[in-house]
Parts: structure tokens; sequence; C-alpha cells
């Protein structure tokens, strides 16, 4: 465990730095879900 | 449903492309039940050594393959029509397949019960006229890079069964090497379908992130997973790739595209593509067999330009946090209730991962989209560019160590070193075998696509195919070498 972890942060080190802006937005993009939209909200079990 | 003498024509076909057996039953050359019979012997015969499946569907397979003959017999021309007629197929066993618990690989999910219903995919491929015979071997919930597995033992490359297949989805490249099936899904999230595609010398297609729905199979890392489908040719790629694309939007992040078929052009012709090799990092970590492999295919293609990707090591990097972060995350009850249940190596893993602060797998998530924007701009000048797949040949089975150009790397994770950066802004990419630049062992080139243009990676690695640059041999397992 603490090797593996000892690589995700050195990792972690290279990706901290990376020169991003405040308009660098995560990829992510959480999309708001109206009720005509429930089918595809994916609160069931995959 | 009795035992009936193994057909010669159906031992030959198997060894051959799933285009070539749809063809073949739709003839009346040979029955869907033959050739569902010629691979549940084949598995028989091999699976001791390579150990590819964990389930086999003979009575459902040999069911299904029947009614397809009735029709068949009846003169049903839909049935006729059908693109995958007859063809055996298999997926890793993170899929769902209705009446067997989805276990991904682990111990822990095996107290679950059966699925209900076959996952989407699946589904899909059986309408188009493939026969599911069984589910594959894969590293604990898709946490892995070799399909070393405790619980069902390693999955063994067929090429040399003392080295690993890849992994995760290790089952579903071995089981093409081997002619069980010439036609299997797997998974890719870091790079579980190239990988092991490359390490047993077959095709694979992780397809744009978004463009197949998950929806019925047991995720991984729900931001970064793919499916998508391995076989010996660039055109049953096509062919399975048409037959399961379409919108779902039981998984939320399927995109609503319309299906956008490929094994129509195929054939179509290359010239004119703009392709380049992606040099920087993907030289740098790679040693001389697969440097030598994109040279072969770069040369083949008349592709001479090198390009570089800015901050490749970086977007490597966030893709191990966000994996290991978000991967870890679907897991914690089990690992403070039953950590001696998990495979040791992902354990260990998702352990790691339970530890690491917010802010790394978050900074990791706006690196991707500045990435992705980097990649969408050497897109505007580029069709097509070509990396390799793994940085080496498939190390032995057990092996801690890999090491090349004066750097000794951890074996399991630096598999992925090449895979990681592509599958991370979700690029389409064919991985395509190429043979002769090691002694014994095959090893895979990505052919990377912009999103959205799986139709031009697929073009170009049939090209590839027809060239003869790239092959995939069914392994001579149990023959002398």
């Amino acid at each position: 465990v603490l090797r593996y972890f000892a690589l995700a942060a050195e990792l972690a080190e290279l990706v901290m730095a990376a020169p991003l802006g405040p308009v660098d937005e995560p990829a992510p993009v959480f999309v708001p879900i109206a009720p005509g939209e429930l089918r595809g909200a994916g609160s069931e079990h995959r | 449903m009795t035992a009936a003498a193994p057909s010669p024509v159906a031992a030959r076909l198997l060894a051959g492309s799933a285009a070539g057996i749809a063809d073949a039953v739709r003839a009346h050359t040979v029955t869907a039940t033959a050739m569902v019979r010629a691979s549940l012997d084949r598995i028989g015969a091999t699976d001791g050594v390579v150990n590819a499946f964990t389930d086999r569907t003979a009575y459902r397979a040999l069911t299904r393959a029947a009614a397809l003959d009735v029709a068949l017999a009846e003169g049903d021309a839909a049935t006729a029509a059908l693109p995958l007629l007859g063809v055996p197929f298999a997926v890793k066993n993170l899929f769902d397949v209705a009446g067997i618990t989805t276990r991904a690989g682990s111990k822990i999910e095996r107290d679950k019960p059966p699925a209900a219903r076959d996952g989407p995919l699946v589904a899909r491929l059986e309408r188009a006229g493939a026969v599911l015979v069984g589910a594959l071997n894969m590293d604990e919930y898709a946490y892995g890079f070799t399909t070393e597995n405790s619980h069902d033992g390693s999955t063994r490359n067929p090429h040399d069964p003392a080295r690993v297949a890849g992994g995760s989805s290790g089952g579903s490249a071995a089981a093409i090497a081997a002619a069980q099936v010439p036609l299997t899904l797997g998974s890719d999230t870091n790079g579980s379908i190239r990988v092991p595609a490359s390490l047993c010398g077959v095709f694979g297609l992780k397809p744009t992130y978004g463009r197949l729905p998950r929806n019925g199979s047991y995720p991984f890392v729900a931001s970064l997973d793919h499916l998508g489908p391995f076989a010996r040719s660039a055109h049953d790629l096509a062919l399975a790739y048409d037959a399961i694309q379409g919108f779902d939007g039981d998984d939320p992040a399927c995109v609503d595209r319309p299906v956008e078929a490929t094994a129509a052009t195929i054939g179509e012709r290359i010239e004119g593509l703009r392709i380049a090799v992606l040099g920087g990092y993907f030289h740098e970590h790679a040693d001389a067999v697969a440097r030598a492999a994109v040279a072969r295919v770069a040369q083949s293609l008349g592709a001479h330009r090198t390009v570089s990707l800015p901050q490749v090591e970086r977007a490597r990097a966030a893709a191990f946090l966000i994996t290991n972060a978000e991967g870890a995350q679907l897991h914690l009850r089990d690992l403070r209730t039953r950590a001696a249940d998990f495979e040791p190596l992902s354990r260990d893993r998702f352990l790691a991962g339970a530890l690491l602060p917010a802010a790394w797998p978050l900074q990791a998530q706006r690196l991707r989209r500045w990435f992705a924007l980097r990649a969408a701009e050497l897109f505007r000048d580029h069709d097509v560019l070509l990396a390799p797949a793994t940085p080496c040949v498939a190390p032995a089975i057990g092996s801690e160590w890999i090491e090349f150009g004066g750097r000794r790397l951890p074996a399991r994770p630096s598999l992925g070193l090449l895979t990681q950066p592509i599958s991370f802004i979700g690029l389409p990419v064919c991985a395509v075998p190429v043979w002769g630049c090691h002694e014994t062992m095959p090893i895979g080139v990505q052919v990377i696509a912009a999103p959205w243009r799986e139709d031009l990676a697929l073009r170009v690695a049939h090209h590839l195919q027809v060239a003869g640059v790239a092959r995939a041999p069914v392994a001579a397992i149990g023959q002398p070498a």
C-alpha cells in the first residue's frame, strides 16, 4: 500500500505543478436532471 | 441436445474471421450449432493452458444456435441478413449476462445474485446473430494490466504460456489469439483493451469515450471507462462495433449520436489521410521492439512526420490519480469490512487510492480538459496518430519489473504508460498487432483518431492488415514451436 501510495504521491507532484489557470475547468460537467429525464439519471445499479 | 462429431469445416472456420463464419452459415456451408460446438470444443481443448474462460454458457449457446438454424432452414430473410450470423463470442466477466453473477474478476461479487438480463452490448451482439458461449477472465475489478488473478488463476498468453496475456481484459484477448472464439468484448479504462491486444497479438478497438453505453457492465472508474471489441481482423472489429453502437440513456456518460457505421467503408483508400507518429514521451517510453513496430507501420502508411503532444507525462499521471481515487471510492465499504477477500494486487492499489487527498484527482480532472484541448489542436492538422501500445512485449507472469533504455520500471502499472494518456481524453484507438520485431512475440501499435472518428482508425488498421503489416495469427497451443 505504501509503495503504491508513494508512486501516486510522486505522480501527484507532476499534476499539481501543472500551470493551470482559473479558467481551466474540470473535465466532468454536471448535467442537471429534469423530471422528464429520470430514465437516464442512473440511480439504478448499472 | 446430444453430442455430435466435431465438424472439420467448423473447426477451420473458427480459426478464420467472424465475417467468414457468418457468410458460411448464411450459405448453409455450416450450421450455427456446428460453429458453437466447434467453439466449445476448442475452449475445452485449449483452456487448460490459456485459462481465458471463467464461465461457459453451453446450454444457452446451443439453444440460441439451434433457433438460428431453424430460422435459416425456414428461409427467414431477416435471420439470413444478420451480420454476425452464428458467430460465437464471449465477454469479459464484468458484462451482465442473464443468469450469471457479474463478478468483475472478484471474489466479493460472487455472493451477489445473477444478472437479471444481458447488458445492452451483449444483447446487441446477439441481435446481430452472434452467439454467447461464455465469460472471460480479468484483473480483479479491472484494476491491472496483467490478468494475474488469484481467484480464477492467471490468464496465460497463448503465444507463450509463461508470459502474461495483458489486462485487464486478458481473457478477452487470449480467447481470440487461441481461436476459442473470433469475437470478444472487453473494457478499457487506462488501456485494458489495447494492452492485452498488444501482448496477445490481436486487434482491439477502444471507441471514443461516451460512444458505447456501459450500463449492464460493472464499472471501474466511471469517468474513464470504455467498452469495446477484440477480433483477429479490423473488419471483424468494424462489424462488431457497428452492431453495438447506439445511444442508451441509462449510461449518463453515453452521448446521443447517430450510429456511424464503419464496416461498409473500411476498405476505402487511405491516400490523403494526414498520418503522423507521436514522438517525445511515446518514443522515450518504448523499447527497441515497440519503436520498430511503430516505424514499420509508419513506413507502410507513408507517415514521415513526427509530432508531439505537450505534457503527456502529466496526462498519464493525472489518469493514474483519477483511477486510483475514483476506483478506490467505489470499494470503500468492502475495503473496510472484507479487505481479506480482495485480490492482494488490487487491494493494495485500492487502499492507496483511498488515502489520496481530494485535491489530486480534482486537479487531474482540470488537467484532463486542458490536455484534450491540446490534442484537438493537433487533430486540426492530422487525421491519424501512431504510437506504441505497450512499452515492450509480454513479460513473464509474476514479473515485478520491466527494463529498457537503462530504466527499471514497476511492470504492472508501467504496461499502461502509453495507453493511459490517450484514454484519459477519450480518443478512439484501434490497436493493431505487429509481428517480426521480436523473435517470438507480437507487439501492438495504437492507431489513434480524433473523437468520433473510429472509422478512420479502423480504415487504417484494415489497410495495415491488407498490406500484411498487421496480422493476428492463431497461437500454436500445445504444438512444438
